[in-house]
């Protein structure tokens, strides 16, 4: 009799699963559902798969470790993620709750075929040190750099043969006297920079990357902080912020909100948020791109956005399927930058297809080109929290520039600077 | 009796349930956690280190000292403030012999926003460049007048203090309000008598009747004033720098972004005993005279 009842249970459960087919679960936080056409490639992906439901799960205020209370009892709520940078994912990473994706790297999604620095800031070291392997791969990226207010630069002067004149040099006095012309015409300040946690990181090492080529410390213990480079660099913001030449920021709200007023002349944040203030200044041709001094060379700083899928989901290959049909997508990628800024991480990508920033597009690319990832230290996070501390206090002259140095020196010594990253 | 005993488990085990499950366990499990290393993300289980961790908090962790500096920069000027606010407003509305129905809602409507709602309220108040009180400075004719009230050091915290003392007083006035209206009409006037001002009535009569609902009120203003973290959360995730890390804040970065889930517990028992050696400071300061209160 029992048998019978196992048999008829079965057979429910199978009519039942087919009847309700395959669901995809794709959770992503709201700025992807704005930036990126996530909607209309999950039906795209229904069409090209009867049968298959993609459920769509919007995430406010995400944060992956959060979800290792399920993870670790076999559960997930998604079965894919589409977002997250380096620092935010690291921590899930180190526990190996992400499934490896290196068998996804063939095809249109073949590593040769990806911006090479992007495709590195997906490549880690396998915990038992045996070689590297990809638990997340970057769809897109980001590269810090100075966006200029092409009508005040013209009024300041220093405009010249359709392009923005860049910032000359590190000098003290030909650095300041750039800033200083454009703070005639701006009355908020000449330069802006926001200063948040995530966005300190490359306030601090984009700069220092431009001047000498690298923004880490000889030994690799962290980012630069004893050099002359580094030195310079955290006078100069503290002299800027005094002299009302630089306007910091600690919200992305706050700085492009003084954009917006029109009266801050440049803005150094991601190439993305800047392109899409044009929403604001209404033509692309009132925003134009330079790097700081020596960047076009030596880089700045680049960071991406990745597609995870945990370990324990129960739909891993349709998951991949997605990421390779939909989000490595043409449509997919070229549309965030015709209408978001984001870069594309495949090369073909950025031929035909992309309309918008097209002038700017060579300034963008020398430096994305030349940019490196920020490591991710074993011990980022408490490095953050230390950085925090001190570089604002020195960037807003709330503290001497030596003193903060060496107070981040001090409490930092005995961290773990281990790159998970296989750099 | 073995019936009435069972009929009484029996009531009470939902309750009992609820209490032992949400309450008693994370009391205890956090305790033994705040003896142990755990990273939650990488330790399997937590390895326990007894007051190992307790010691390298409260003598090594500059971001703890920050946190705990923070935290008395904000409670002082929140516990004045909303504390005075509402005593100085309950006993004007108080005297109101019209309209104190009216005034008691108006006061108390904030209570009833959301505080991370009060905090992006505040912040679009404030904001530097299109916010309405630095519009409203600029009316006054100081042209150049736009501070970034969040975003600079010097002002974020006691910025953070304006936006949350305006959400509590409602509340607090009411209790202090319930207390003035309970005191009997008889012992003010025999004080008029007696040619007391209304400065004297205050101070010699009103003061001294009304310190249960003092202590009520100031030990609730100091447990808000410790608990700071949905304004931090909201508005300034504990910058510009760390000049709004707050005790609680510091704990939820510690438990989810360090997911050092031992040090986190450690900074919340922590702020606990603060929390009580000062709720017992207040007990003993207004705690009234059996006698009195006969």
């Amino acid at each position: 009799m029992w048998k019978r009842w196992v048999v008829l249970s079965l057979v429910v459960t199978m009519v039942t699963f087919l009847a309700l087919g395959e669901v995809l679960r794709v959770a992503a936080p709201p700025w992807i559902f704005k930036k990126f056409p996530l909607e209309e490639v999950a039906k795209r992906f229904e069409q090209d798969h009867p049968g298959v439901k993609v459920e769509l799960i919007r995430v406010d205020k995400w944060s992956a470790p959060v979800y290792i209370t399920d993870w670790k009892a076999g559960k997930t709520p998604f079965d894919l993620f589409v977002g997250g940078s380096g620092s935010m994912l690291a921590p899930v990473i180190v526990g190996e709750w992400l499934e490896p994706l290196d068998d996804m790297l063939y095809g249109n999604m073949a590593p040769e075929k990806f911006v090479g620095g992007f495709l590195a800031a997906g490549r880690y070291k396998k915990p038992d040190g045996s070689g590297a392997y990809y638990p997340v791969i970057p769809f897109m990226g980001e590269v810090a750099i100075i966006g200029v207010n092409t009508k005040l630069m013209k009024q300041a002067g220093l405009w010249e043969n359709e392009r923005p004149v860049s910032i000359p040099s590190w000098d003290e006095e030909e650095f300041f006297n750039w800033f200083r012309k454009l703070k005639k015409v701006s009355p908020i300040g000449a330069h802006i920079q926001i200063w948040d946690r995530e966005f300190m990181q490359y306030d601090w090492c984009g700069p220092i990357m431009a001047m000498t080529g690298t923004f880490l410390e000889e030994d690799g213990r962290g980012f630069d902080v004893t050099s002359d480079a580094a030195k310079k660099w955290l006078t100069y913001l503290q002299k800027m912020y005094k002299e009302g030449l630089g306007s910091w920021t600690i919200t992305d709200d706050a700085g492009y909100s003084k954009w917006k007023t029109g009266a801050a002349g440049s803005f150094y944040a991601a190439q993305g948020h800047i392109m899409e203030l044009v929403s604001v200044t209404g033509n692309e041709s009132d925003i134009a791109y330079i790097g700081w001094p020596g960047a076009e060379k030596n880089g700045s700083i680049i960071w991406t956005h990745s597609v995870w899928i945990p370990k324990v989901s129960p739909n891993k290959d349709l998951a991949k399927q997605f990421i390779r049909e939909q989000i490595f997508s043409r449509h997919f990628q070229q549309w965030s930058f015709n209408h978001y800024g984001k870069l594309p991480v495949i090369k073909d990508f950025y031929g035909e297809g992309i309309t918008w920033f097209k002038n700017e597009m060579p300034t963008i690319l020398a430096i994305a080109n030349a940019s490196k990832p920020i490591p991710l230290f074993k011990d980022l996070q408490k490095y953050l929290d230390i950085l925090m501390k001190y570089l604002p206090e020195a960037a807003f002259g709330r503290m001497d520039v030596e003193e903060a140095l060496q107070k981040i020196q001090e409490e930092s010594k005995d961290l773990d600077f281990t790159d998970i990253r296989a750099m | 009796m073995k019936e009435s005993r069972l009929t009484l488990l029996i009531f009470l085990a939902p309750t009992l349930f609820f209490v032992l499950v949400f309450i008693a366990y994370p009391v205890v499990y956090s305790a033994y956690l705040s003896l142990s290393e755990y990273n939650y993300a990488s330790d399997p289980t937590p390895k326990f280190i007894g007051f190992k961790g307790y010691i390298e908090t409260i003598f090594e962790d500059s971001m703890f000292h920050t946190a705990l500096i923070n935290q008395f920069k904000f409670a002082v000027p929140y516990f004045v403030i909303t504390f005075l606010a509402s005593l100085i407003l309950a006993i004007l509305i108080n005297e109101l012999r019209f309209g104190a129905s009216f005034f008691q809602v108006i006061f108390y409507l904030p209570m009833v926003i959301p505080l991370s709602l009060v905090g992006i309220t505040f912040a679009w108040l404030l904001f530097p460049d299109v916010g309405i009180f630095n519009h409203f400075l600029r009316s006054l004719g100081v042209s150049n007048w736009n501070i970034d009230w969040y975003g600079d050091p010097k002002t974020a915290l006691n910025s953070l203090v304006v936006a949350r003392s305006w959400k509590m007083i409602g509340f607090t006035l009411i209790i202090l309000l319930s207390g003035l209206q309970g005191l009997s009409k008889s012992l003010r006037e025999a004080a008029k008598v007696d040619g007391a001002n209304f400065f004297q009535e205050i101070w010699y009569i009103v003061l001294p009747n009304l310190k249960p609902y003092l202590l009520i009120s100031g030990v609730w203003i100091l447990i808000n004033a410790m608990k700071t973290f949905e304004l931090v959360a909201v508005v300034t995730q504990g910058g510009p720098g760390m000049a709004t890390l707050t005790l609680y804040y510091y704990t939820w970065k510690l438990a989810f972004e360090r997911l050092d889930m031992g040090r986190a517990s450690q900074v919340a028992y922590i702020t606990a005993v603060i929390i009580v050696l000062f709720s017992w400071g207040l007990n003993r300061l207004f705690k009234p005279e059996a006698a009195s209160r006969a």
